[in-house]
């Protein structure tokens, strides 16, 4: 088995802080994508369990192997780079075999682990090529290539889609998770694309200067961010996140009279907190609060229109594409949130109330 | 682009200006290897096609000085520069470019300072240090004098190569299990390749032409080196030059430079990290 445990891991660079007493467990054969704003640390946590970086303090463990001090190549994990990181000067066998090679493997395994693996990425007729003969996402899949051959214990990527344009990259994207699913092996991939993180990953960590934010299901996640931080990460557009205090059983919106019933946790409240909801829970009623249309953006299946609610805050609003003859600027619509999708948020910690 | 290429008229322009820089370049080696197959009074005479050639020069240049020994010391020295340079090159140029510490910047500039001092300036001195290692008159007296000139030259270029390669190639090996020794020679060598081979040969090259130093530090004709020995190559009288057989000596040493330009030209223009990284 090989799960990935961190016991408040630290780092620091000089006197910066960069991971800040991290706490997780990723279960053997997990999905876990390690998301957040850059400078967050991720990176930085993921060359910490590569043995890239050292970790201050703290204790990190792969398949309940203590791994602090061990060398990066003994604590069997493969990585996956941003850059790809292949050797220029080797041909695509050469370079999915150097590992194997230092290794002392027997020619026969390495022979046959480098077929196998070619073959399981399509790159048989490519194993004679140097680097610089191939496209980027063939490029790519040489260095998931190489890290298959050594059979890790866990992959680790960092941002390895990021180099890629779109379409190659939702390609790669689901080639990945094709991957996972054959090899069943435990991996740990960085992004900052949030996208990337929904659909790939079983497990979602937030993370935000040096700390986790939220870990969790990418459905728990998106339903039920714990912070004011992961609900405004998560989801694009973003969560409209408004000032408003709880009165009496209703939530007011700041600057305004509108009032909004039916929201969960009303009755565990009370004075100033963030309301928040999703562009795309919003709904069209009769009695809704006045919207005054600023910006349309067509998107083909949905429009989102920016505005201002009541005169008071602005606004994000997501609409299916029926209702497009209405959604035109300077128009004012009737909006309110769906029921039981709002989340409430304490105004001062910005923790879920 | 494609205009001006098509264009007949700027064809035989370029065509004319590339002639006349071919002539004015090629043609002073052109004019000292047929005189070097002149003998006699025919040197005096300007033909440009010679009637008659004779290799009189070039046995003259080996019967009447130890040229044979001379152009050993020459390589030797040459080689030997070459060689250290690039050892002591790229153990400074890895840390330099690798690694942050405190004074690097200082370092690297006290590097680039010491190549801006003149060779006659620091002769004097070089010569009291020479004599007090007991190097005088000896062929590694030489290859000392040349590395003060060469090194910061190689450990500037290789330095800056090295902050260009991608980190990341590296700490793939280093997870490849690769340990400092397999980084050095099976990725930082072949990756740097056409860096080693570029500085390694410009060094051959300085210390092969080097003159002032070769003139100063050597006595006796079997320690000369090429350069030296050349200015050295005497007439019969003190009012004769002996041209035929300086032209001579010139073309031998051109030789092994025209040799190595074409052996290593591949190696010189390649980029080789290009597909390391993206792009």
């Amino acid at each position: 088995m090989a799960d990935v445990t961190m016991r408040d891991l630290h780092k620091n660079f000089g006197d910066t802080e960069v991971i800040n007493g991290i706490d997780l467990s990723i279960k053997d054969g997990t999905f876990c994508v390690l998301v957040g704003p850059s400078g967050c640390g991720k990176s930085t946590l993921l060359r910490m369990i590569a043995g890239l970086e050292e970790i201050d303090a703290g204790e990190l463990s792969i398949g309940g192997q203590v791994m602090n001090n061990i060398d990066p190549s003994k604590r069997g994990v493969s990585m996956v780079f941003q850059s790809y990181a292949l050797y220029p000067h080797m041909t695509v066998y050469q370079n999915m075999s150097f590992g194997l090679k230092l290794a002392k493997t027997s020619s026969e395994t390495i022979e046959h682990r480098v077929r196998n693996a070619a073959e399981i990425l399509q790159l048989i007729d490519l194993l004679d090529r140097k680097p610089k003969e191939l496209s980027g996402g063939q490029r790519q899949r040489v260095a998931i290539g190489r890290a298959i051959v050594r059979n890790p214990k866990a992959f680790l990527f960092d941002e390895p889609l990021s180099n890629l344009d779109a379409a190659l990259r939702v390609q790669m994207r689901l080639e990945i998770s094709r991957l996972h699913r054959r090899l069943g092996t435990t991996m740990i991939h960085v992004t900052h694309d949030q996208v990337e993180a929904m659909t790939l990953a079983d497990q979602i960590v937030v993370l935000n200067q040096g700390i986790i934010e939220q870990t969790g299901s990418p459905r728990d996640l998106y339903d039920r961010p714990a912070n004011v931080f992961v609900a405004s990460f998560l989801g694009s557009p973003a969560m409209n996140l408004l000032k408003a205090r709880v009165d009496g059983g209703s939530v007011v919106l700041d600057g305004t009279n509108s009032r909004i019933y039916s929201v969960d946790g009303v009755d565990r409240v009370s004075g100033p907190v963030t309301l928040g909801f999703r562009p795309e829970h919003v709904e069209l009623s009769e009695d809704g609060i006045p919207f005054e249309v600023e910006f349309v953006e067509d998107l083909g299946d949905a429009c989102v229109l920016h505005g201002v609610l009541d005169g008071g805050p602005r606004a994000t609003v997501r609409m299916p594409a029926e209702g497009v003859p209405i959604f035109q600027e300077e128009r004012i619509l009737n909006v309110i949130p769906g029921d039981g999708r709002c989340h409430l948020f304490d105004r001062q910690s910005g923790r879920r109330c | 682009m494609t205009i001006y290429h098509n264009s007949l008229t700027v064809k035989i322009g370029l065509f004319m200006i590339v002639s006349v820089l071919l002539v004015v370049f090629l043609f002073p080696f052109y004019y000292a290897l047929i005189t070097s197959f002149k003998s006699g009074s025919s040197i005096f005479e300007v033909s440009f096609f010679p009637e008659k050639l004779t290799l009189e020069n070039y046995i003259a240049v080996f019967e009447e000085q130890p040229f044979g020994k001379n152009f050993l010391n020459s390589l030797t020295i040459s080689i030997a520069s070459g060689l250290i340079s690039l050892l002591f090159g790229m153990t400074a140029a890895l840390p330099l470019g690798r690694f942050r510490f405190k004074g690097q910047r200082l370092i690297l500039l006290a590097v680039l300072i010491i190549s801006m001092f003149p060779q006659v300036a620091v002769l004097s001195g070089m010569f009291e240090l020479i004599r007090a290692l007991g190097l005088f008159n000896n062929w590694l007296g030489l290859v000392l004098c040349y590395l003060i000139f060469t090194l910061p030259f190689t450990v500037w270029v290789l330095t800056t190569f090295i902050r260009n390669l991608p980190v990341e190639v590296e700490e793939a090996a280093i997870l490849d299990g690769a340990n400092p020794w397999v980084l050095l020679t099976k990725i930082f060598f072949p990756m740097m390749r056409p860096a080693i081979i570029t500085t390694s040969l410009l060094v051959f090259v300085v210390a092969w032409n080097e003159f002032l130093f070769a003139m100063t530090f050597t006595l006796s004709n079997h320690q000369r080196t090429l350069p030296v020995a050349i200015a050295l190559i005497s007439g019969g009288s003190q009012f004769e030059v002996p041209w035929g057989k300086i032209m001579a000596a010139s073309a031998i040493v051109t030789v092994p430079m025209i040799a190595l330009v074409l052996i290593f030209q591949r190696q010189i223009v390649s980029g080789l990290t290009t597909g390391a990284v993206k792009g």
